[in-house]
């Protein structure tokens, strides 16, 4: 069914190219079958085709882009430098200002000024400094792992003999020395007892003894 | 559309404040610039003004350029705020691009057409431009935007800050004007005597 008011509607929107393209089909197949939204299409576009040859004829000759361009060109050139000139020259740094700047002051202030500074600077130079004691060096530990031979110890026993007349007498003299320091340790104990002679260790020689080596050491393996 | 090789370099040598990289970028687009601002304002020491004042907003937001879009779509918009925000004492003068002319066109050396030779044509024009000078500056910017730039309405409306109905409705009444002043009738039409185009077929 055809709509005269919705397809005068969308010519526009066909003459501009916004359609779909399954829109813009139906549109052109419902423009043919009506003279009235023919006419309409027509009419419009051919507005826009006329105005496209008016718009041709306004366009102006080479000499006008050519001049156009070369005033751009002036005109960013000028830009750059007056920007530049906005930024102004380049001040000194601020330290250097500083040092360079004047300030006007009374005289009497400026040698009641001067005055305190020094006695202040003399004040700060008599106290006594702290002594900050020295940072100790910190030592550094290292931590190695070294494989080291362990000395294997070994206990040799040697088997002595000894003649059994030697070893009798021997024990009957360890016993008779036995003997003789308990009795004198007993009269030492008790000075004023009687009955017992004094016992000393005089003339008393170690018996006969067997030195046992024992050898303790590492052995090669 | 104009489409650079060596845009990109050409981009970042701009955005660091090189100047002929700058001039080299605008020398691809200042003609389709140069077009547009003198269809909207129809009157070539206006445009002269209009595209001079939009290439140097340019130069100096070009470190602000992102790459976010092409390289045209940033200028164009840089473009729609300039044509919004152009005001000039005296720009409702004679809307005749050729009567505005007169007197500085020996000086410039800048022809649009030859009058002696071609009366109608002039008579065209002075029609058309009649037409678009009736148009509030937003109605021939979105004309602009549409048929020359070939912008759908979503992107106009975008631009501009508008709903996409408002676009159309704006389109609309400025082709129905400009056929009211171009004399346009069915049977010029329907005799053949004018083809239709496409949006954006500039011929």
């Amino acid at each position: 069914m055809h709509d005269c008011q919705k397809t005068k509607e969308q010519l526009l929107d066909l003459i501009f190219g916004e359609l779909e393209a399954d829109e813009n089909s139906r549109s052109l197949a419902q423009i043919e079958r009506c003279p009235s939204c023919d006419a309409e299409y027509r009419s419009l576009a051919s507005t826009l085709f006329i105005y496209d040859r008016a718009a041709l004829e306004a366009q102006p000759d080479e000499s006008f882009f050519l001049a156009h361009h070369e005033r751009l060109r002036e005109s960013v050139e000028a830009s750059c430098i007056n920007a530049s000139h906005a930024r102004g020259p380049q001040r000194a740094p601020v330290w250097k200002r500083i040092f360079s700047a004047q300030l006007r002051v009374p005289a009497p202030l400026a040698v009641a000024a001067a005055i305190l500074l020094a006695i202040t600077t003399l004040l700060a130079l008599r106290t006594p400094r702290t002594i900050i004691a020295p940072v100790q060096a910190q030592t550094i530990v290292e931590t190695r792992t070294v494989e080291v031979p362990v000395p294997q110890e070994r206990v040799v026993v040697k088997t002595v003999y000894v003649e059994r007349s030697r070893r009798d007498a021997s024990a009957s003299a360890r016993r008779h020395i036995g003997q003789s320091m308990v009795d004198n340790q007993m009269a030492s104990m008790h000075p004023n007892s009687t009955g017992n002679p004094r016992a000393v260790l005089q003339g008393f020689k170690p018996a006969d003894t067997v030195n046992l080596q024992i050898i303790k050491g590492s052995f090669p393996r | 559309m104009t489409y650079l090789s060596d845009e990109p370099e050409l981009i970042g040598r701009a955005r660091a404040g090189d100047q002929e990289a700058f001039c080299a970028l605008a020398e691809a687009y200042e003609r389709r610039i140069l077009m547009l601002a003198l269809y909207y304002t129809r009157n070539r020491a206006d445009a002269e003004d209009l595209a001079q004042e939009l290439w140097l907003k340019a130069f100096r937001a070009m470190k602000d350029f992102r790459g976010e879009s092409s390289f045209y779509t940033w200028l164009r918009q840089i473009m729609i705020n300039s044509f919004l925000n152009h005001r000039r004492a005296g720009s409702n003068r004679a809307a005749s691009i050729e009567s505005a002319e007169d007197g500085r066109e020996s000086a410039r050396s800048v022809r649009v057409f030859d009058v002696e030779e071609n009366a109608h044509r002039k008579i065209m024009v002075e029609k058309v431009f009649g037409a678009l000078a009736e148009l509030t500056p937003q109605q021939r910017l979105i004309f602009l935007l549409k048929h020359h730039e070939g912008m759908t309405y979503e992107e106009i409306a975008r631009s501009l800050g508008c709903s996409a109905g408002t676009v159309k409705k704006s389109l609309f009444r400025t082709v129905v004007k400009l056929r009211e002043h171009l004399g346009v009738d069915g049977e010029r039409v329907e005799s053949g005597e004018f083809v239709p185009c496409a949006a954006g077929e500039n011929l």
